[in-house]
């Protein structure tokens, strides 16, 4: 093998913020982007900066992209929220080209062609993917939308009309000639996709990184249902690459130190990694492969990072040929290469270098590893800490680890002092401090840990409440117990959460929100499934915290935020959508550079909440969203329940439980209220209970139902039902031969305050949504079944004769009608109704004037029109009587059965159990059932046992059954049935006399 | 002309999401941020708690209690990832039934109309929509609707039992108990959806667009016998919409804006006849709404802050 430089290099850059990073074609120049300045550095001489460019605007740069193609090498893009920025560097000086402007929301990707030397594309949260040409900046070249915002947009490598955006867990594929609908949509991922890549050696395959810690590879050729293949890296990966050489993808994971960040996987084998690289300690912004151009050789590749702990790293190099051999011998992939560079500033740390096992490994590992060592002259004075172990081994000297993990908790957690540290006795003394409380906690860390072994906690010294240290440490051992059992480090999420809980406590005597406390589980019920906080609170919606239901019976319930509690939006901002609002809420820094999401707090606020560090969960409840003004009538009922409050500050900082107990349930949990709406519901309860069906005594029940509805001034229904009592009864009988004169007699159906008004009610009701009276009417005038009619007057027809409206003779029931006017003044208007009468379109105008009316408005005058005579009809045809003797029509009569159902589950839902049977017995079956025989009786009766018949849940108690009918109902429900009637409730059977 | 009949102390010990009278009107639940379901006796103005259901680990986020036909059972969804079936009996309430099969907070649970057997209808974050059917033991089969909504499932409701073409022309004999099984779904793509079951698979039947962002709930109108559908949707657009289909004019939706709010709408539910909507947001606020004969609607009645019905 020939001399490679394996120079190993970390380059500090504390003075750069963290942000993008971009290398250009010529591998040898990498611009660094950050909030105000553009950073040029020299990768051969990566300590020195060669270019700074003060940006002054106010944005973060979120990406910045050399083009690829030498053609045009020397441009580069920067996007910063809604725009991108053209550069050109050229002569050692940076000049802006141009600025892109199209988008409505943040970019959140931009890439330049890989083919196309002037191309690029910018998608965006708003939805779009706009194409530029480098040459026309005015406007954008092509545009497609989709409903969901693009967080990635790809260019394929080889194709240069294709390009692939990810949207949330989903892929479009896209072809720039066509761009109004996606080529593709591949379902690809569960959550949240960080990062696509296209192959740079088969034009149809993609892979795709997510959330949801898999890499998957997907072959566009044809719509891919599956991914080729995946990997699962047990955590979020944030880029997945494929490497420029063999057949390998790198990935770069989101967490913390704790974890690998970068890995290096062979395609040929993907249960393991290759080679990991540790040493970063914060997330790896960008990974890219560079080739070293002093030698020109295509097997040598080093990689470059650039991470949040604003380090530049240079890593050893990588050849091409030593992957694939790996592959082969299948000798690295089981025994990975762990390049470990501790942070610049560790102490060196007396290490013996791993395993002898390993020294068996094959010669190029070793050479490897001589070359590593050979580099040291070359490298920073801690190069002598690298060495090669196995991953899974707990060789990482646990000291070492102990150590480096005190560092970071140091640079990451500010109020907390290191006062003592021991790292060969692995105790330490660490000092915590928030706006109102302190505390020194003890911890000791057995030889084991973190494998399965957790360290202990003891608190010395605190002015917490002893029930508040022991809760803490309780807490602090089940938090540790979790992260070790799956021998991860422990010591940064304990001390989080301890400083998360402290000032919580703090909070809550700064301003009384003892309902902070109230917190989901922590950790959150073990589950098997592994799902990102992040992922779960982004797409949860926010809570709801008020709300009006209503019930079946028409009540309403309503249940609010009390009035004091408000929420912590400013005037014009809506409330978050997602429970991640409130999670940014609560943590006013930045969560994650990731997601789109807004991140701004009002400033206002800032001072309220208290900066808590993400937890492992989510240590909130929605009630942290709002605060309680303060009241004064808040604290003499603090007073009344805990008197010993008042004079001692500290003291009422921590109420007693049933003071917490009692004050929460006061303030957060509002009072639901019922509220009665009947009043503004088109049906009535009270109409309900009174409402006669008019059937037997037709024009007598009318006028009940008047009366019923002018007691309850309901002044349409009296309406309604003073022309309902004067039309003749609906329950006719055909004329029989001997009134054979009646059938050239024009049916009453045929007026145009017959059937044609009717239906005009119905319309009216239906407008209405009153499905009571739509109810009532369909009873009153649906027709009966062909059976009732002809085989005989049924029982209750018998009792007709009572009526004085019982004639068939329509002028007699008009000369009665003509009677009835007479009591109001009708008479007044004899040949107005005449010109009425014999113009039929009039009817509507009729109406208007009468129903068309709004409930409240018509009076009761109007209504003296209905009592028209019936005078001037031209006569009907003499085939058609019985056809256009229906009041009904038949469009109307469709609907009737649904208007009776719905209105009988609505007496049901009252309890009227009775009324409800009732009016069911004039649901009419379309198809007349078959009479019922002897035979089929018995069927019957098993057949129908299941339901009672007034109430029509199922016959469990005592149930009574008729043997004719086979109806059978609950015994209490028959009886009060029966007071008052002796046919079944179902159908005409005269069941009274045969319930067995 | 709005009257508040009866206040309920929950004594939850956080906030309430959902709160739900029973068929009946004699029985409140409600759920709540602290991990519990509540269960009140309301009659004359007067309230008791009758049981204190605890079970999941998360915040409950919605109730839906089922019809008498199926005895008192009570369904619950949580940030927790799970479905419970409650069950009472003689007074106890159990735990009849555990569904665990989201893999994120479940959002919404709706029981299918009585007519079409005992059915639930989950939606959950994850995106999908879960169908749970009972056949009777305590079997439940489970039916999952998979990227439902891209992003999130918020809301589910289901639609009337109709019989097809019932409401226009009259329907024969056979086709009597043969339902259409439909429902609604909103979620986070800002779609509403509208699905119906063929030959035992669950098939999108409309996609409803129209909202700007997030759809937080949607809820489908009760029938009373009209060939129309209706659907009203709320979103994090601050708007809600009302959807209509008239079965007579071939199933087409129209959109129709009922108001902008000024914060975001959380909730939308339906009267018993499908003529007054409440809604209800952000800010605090709920407002009831009637559709007047002309097709427009107007606000009837707000119920303030402070739970004062009041009269406009």
């Amino acid at each position: 093998m020939e001399e490679r430089n394996n120079a190993v290099l970390i380059a500090s850059h504390p003075n750069i913020q963290p942000g993008s990073m971009s290398v250009d074609a010529t591998h040898k120049l990498a611009m660094l982007a950050s909030r105000r300045y553009l950073t040029l550095i020299d990768l051969t001489e990566p300590n020195r900066v060669i270019e700074r460019v003060n940006l002054r605007n106010k944005w973060d740069v979120s990406h910045v992209l050399w083009n690829p193609t030498t053609a045009n090498q020397k441009y580069f893009l920067t996007t910063y929220n809604q725009w991108t920025d053209l550069w050109q560097y050229e002569e050692n000086s940076c000049k802006k080209l141009a600025t892109l402007q199209g988008h409505m929301r943040s970019i959140s990707d931009a890439d330049w062609s890989f083919t196309e030397p002037n191309i690029l594309a910018t998608c965006s949260l708003d939805g779009y993917i706009y194409v530029w040409d480098m040459r026309e900046t005015k406007r954008c070249k092509l545009c497609t939308s989709s409903v969901v915002g693009a967080s990635q947009v790809k260019w394929n490598r080889l194709n240069p009309y294709c390009f692939a955006s990810s949207h949330d867990g989903n892929i479009r594929i896209w072809d720039s000639r066509n761009c109004k609908i996606a080529v593709q949509h591949i379902t690809a991922h569960l959550s949240k996709i960080y990062s696509l890549d296209w192959s740079r050696s088969e034009e149809h395959m993609l892979s795709s990184s997510s959330q949801d810690s898999n890499i998957r590879f997907w072959n566009t050729r044809e719509e891919p249902r599956s991914p080729e293949e995946t990997i699962n890296v047990g955590k979020p990966v944030w880029k997945a690459k494929y490497t420029p050489f063999g057949n390998g993808i790198l990935s770069t994971g989101i967490v913390n130190f704790r974890e690998t960040p970068i890995s290096l996987w062979s395609l040929e084998e993907t249960s393991q990694p290759v080679i990991t690289y540790t040493g970063h300690t914060d997330v790896v912004l960008h990974a890219h492969w560079r080739k070293c151009n002093e030698v020109q050789n295509d097997q040598n590749w080093q990689l470059v990072t650039w991470s949040k702990d604003q380090t530049l790293r240079l890593w050893p190099m990588t050849s091409a040929d030593l992957l694939e051999k790996n592959y082969d011998e299948s000798r690295l992939s089981s025994n990975p290469l762990v390049y470990n560079l501790p942070s610049t500033t560790l102490p060196n740390l007396d290490v013996e270098p791993t395993d002898p096992a390993s020294s068996a490994s094959g010669s190029s590992v070793q050479s490897k590893e001589e070359d590593l060592h050979d580099a040291s002259g070359f490298t920073p004075p801690t190069m002598n800490m690298i060495k090669r172990t196995k991953t899974n081994s707990i060789d990482l000297t646990s000291s070492h680890n102990l150590e480096q993990e005190f560092k970071m908790l140091n640079s990451q957690l500010p109020n907390l002092r290191m006062k003592h540290l021991d790292i060969q006795g692995r105790k330490s003394l660490l000092s915590l401090r928030t706006t109102t409380h302190y505390t020194d906690i003890h911890i000791m860390f057995p030889d084991a840990y973190p494998n399965n072994e957790a360290p202990i906690f003891n608190i010395k010294q605190s002015n917490m409440e002893q029930h508040e240290i022991l809760n803490v440490t309780s807490n602090l051992q089940e938090t540790a117990q979790t992260y070790v059992k799956t021998g991860r480090n422990c010591l940064e999420p304990c001390m989080r959460q301890l400083i998360a809980q402290m000032s919580r406590m703090s909070y809550m005597s700064d301003c009384d929100a003892e309902e902070l406390g109230i917190n989901f589980p922590s950790p959150f019920p073990s589950r098997s499934r592994q799902y990102s906080l992040f992922n779960d609170l982004k797409n949860v919606p926010f809570p709801r915290t008020t709300g009006a239901r209503f019930n079946q019976s028409g009540l309403l319930v309503v249940f609010m935020r009390p009035t004091y509690v408000k929420g912590y939006q400013s005037m014009n901002e809506k409330t978050p959508r997602s429970f991640m609002g409130l999670f940014h809420h609560r943590n006013s820094a930045p969560v994650l550079s990731v997601t789109g999401f807004p991140r701004h707090i009002p400033s206002s606020l800032s001072h309220m909440t208290p900066r808590l560090n993400p937890a492992p969960w989510p240590d909130l409840s929605v009630s942290s969203y709002y605060y309680k003004e303060k009241r004064p009538c808040r604290k003499s009922l603090k007073f009344l329940y805990n008197p010993s409050v008042g004079s001692s500050p500290k003291e009422s900082s921590i109420p007693t439980t049933n003071d917490i107990k009692h004050t929460r349930m006061q303030q957060v949990a509002g009072m639901v209220s019922i509220v009665n709406v009947t009043s503004i519901l088109p049906i009535s309860k009270t109409l309900a209970m009174k409402y006669v069906i008019p059937h037997n005594s037709y024009a007598e029940a009318c006028r009940v139902n008047m009366k019923n509805a002018s007691s309850e001034s309901m002044q349409d229904l009296v309406q309604l039902w003073s022309y309902l009592s004067v039309l003749p009864s609906p329950t006719r009988l055909p004329p029989t031969s001997d009134k054979f004169n009646e059938f050239s007699k024009p049916s009453f159906a045929e007026h145009p305050t017959g059937a044609k008004l009717l239906l005009r009610v119905f319309k009216h009701y239906e407008k209405l949504f009153d499905v009571q009276t739509l109810a009532m009417l369909a009873c009153t005038f649906v027709p009966d079944t062909e059976e009732h009619t002809t085989k005989q007057a049924s029982p209750r027809k018998q009792l007709k004769p009572s009526s004085s409206y019982s004639s068939f003779d329509v002028f007699d029931t008009g000369g009665h009608l003509h009677k009835s006017a007479s009591e109001t003044k009708f008479s007044d208007l004899p040949s107005f109704i005449k010109s009425i009468a014999r113009s039929p379109p009039t009817s509507e105008t009729f109406l208007k004037s009468s129903i068309g009316r709004s409930r409240e408005e018509s009076p009761v005058d109007d209504y003296r029109f209905v009592e028209q005579p019936l005078l001037d009809i031209a006569p009907s045809v003499h085939e058609h009587w019985m056809v256009n003797s229906r009041l009904l029509l038949p469009e109307v009569q469709a609907r009737c059965n649904d208007y009776i159902s719905r209105y009988a589950d609505l007496l049901h839902s009252w309890k009227m159990d009775s009324k409800r049977a009732e009016t069911c017995k004039y649901i009419r079956k379309i198809q007349a059932v078959p009479p019922d025989t002897k035979t089929t009786t018995h069927n019957k009766i098993k057949k129908q046992k299941k339901t009672c018949v007034i109430c029509k849940l199922p016959l469990t108690k005592t149930a009574v059954q008729c043997i004719k009918c086979g109806h059978g109902s609950h015994q209490h429900h028959l009886k009060t049935w029966f007071e008052s009637r002796s046919t079944c409730p179902i159908c005409d059977c005269d069941c009274f006399d045969n319930i067995y | 002309m709005v009257s508040v009949i009866n206040t309920v102390d929950t004594l939850h010990e956080d906030m309430i999401h959902d709160a739900q009278m029973d068929y009946y009107g004699l029985q409140l639940a409600t759920c709540s941020s602290d991990r519990t379901i509540r269960i009140f006796e309301v009659k004359n103005g007067t309230q008791r708690l009758l049981s204190t259901l605890q079970g999941h680990d998360g915040p409950v986020w919605q109730i839906a209690w089922s019809h008498p036909k199926y005895d008192k059972m009570l369904a619950s969804c949580s940030y927790d990832r799970k479905v419970i079936i409650w069950k009472e009996q003689d007074g106890q309430w159990n735990k009849l039934h555990e569904y665990n099969d989201h893999d994120s907070s479940v959002n919404s649970v709706c029981w299918a109309p009585h007519e079409l057997g005992l059915m639930l209808a989950c939606g959950s974050s994850d995106g999908s929509v879960s169908v749970l059917k009972h056949h009777g033991d305590n079997q439940w089969e489970a039916t999952k609707i998979n990227n439902a909504h891209t992003g999130g499932c918020n809301a589910v409701s289901w639609a009337p039992a109709v019989v097809p073409g019932s409401l226009i022309e009259p329907p024969s004999q056979n086709q009597q108990n043969n339902f259409v099984k439909k429902f609604v779904s909103a979620g986070c793509d800002n779609l509403v959806k509208v699905w119906c079951e063929k030959d035992g698979r669950w098939e999108e039947e409309q996609k409803l667009q129209a909202h700007t962002d997030w759809v937080r709930d949607c809820a489908w109108a009760p029938s009373i016998g009209l060939p129309q559908s209706k659907i009203a949707s709320c979103s994090q657009d601050r708007r809600v919409i009302i959807w209509t289909c008239d079965e007579a004019t071939g199933g087409q939706w129209s959109s129709k804006t009922l108001n902008e709010f000024d914060d975001v709408v959380w909730h939308v539910s339906w009267s018993l006849t499908g003529d007054i909507l409440a809604v209800s947001g952000g800010n605090n606020k709920v407002s009831l709404w009637k559709e007047k004969l002309d097709g427009d609607w107007s606000i009837v009645s707000d119920i303030k802050k402070g739970q004062q019905g009041s009269t406009e």
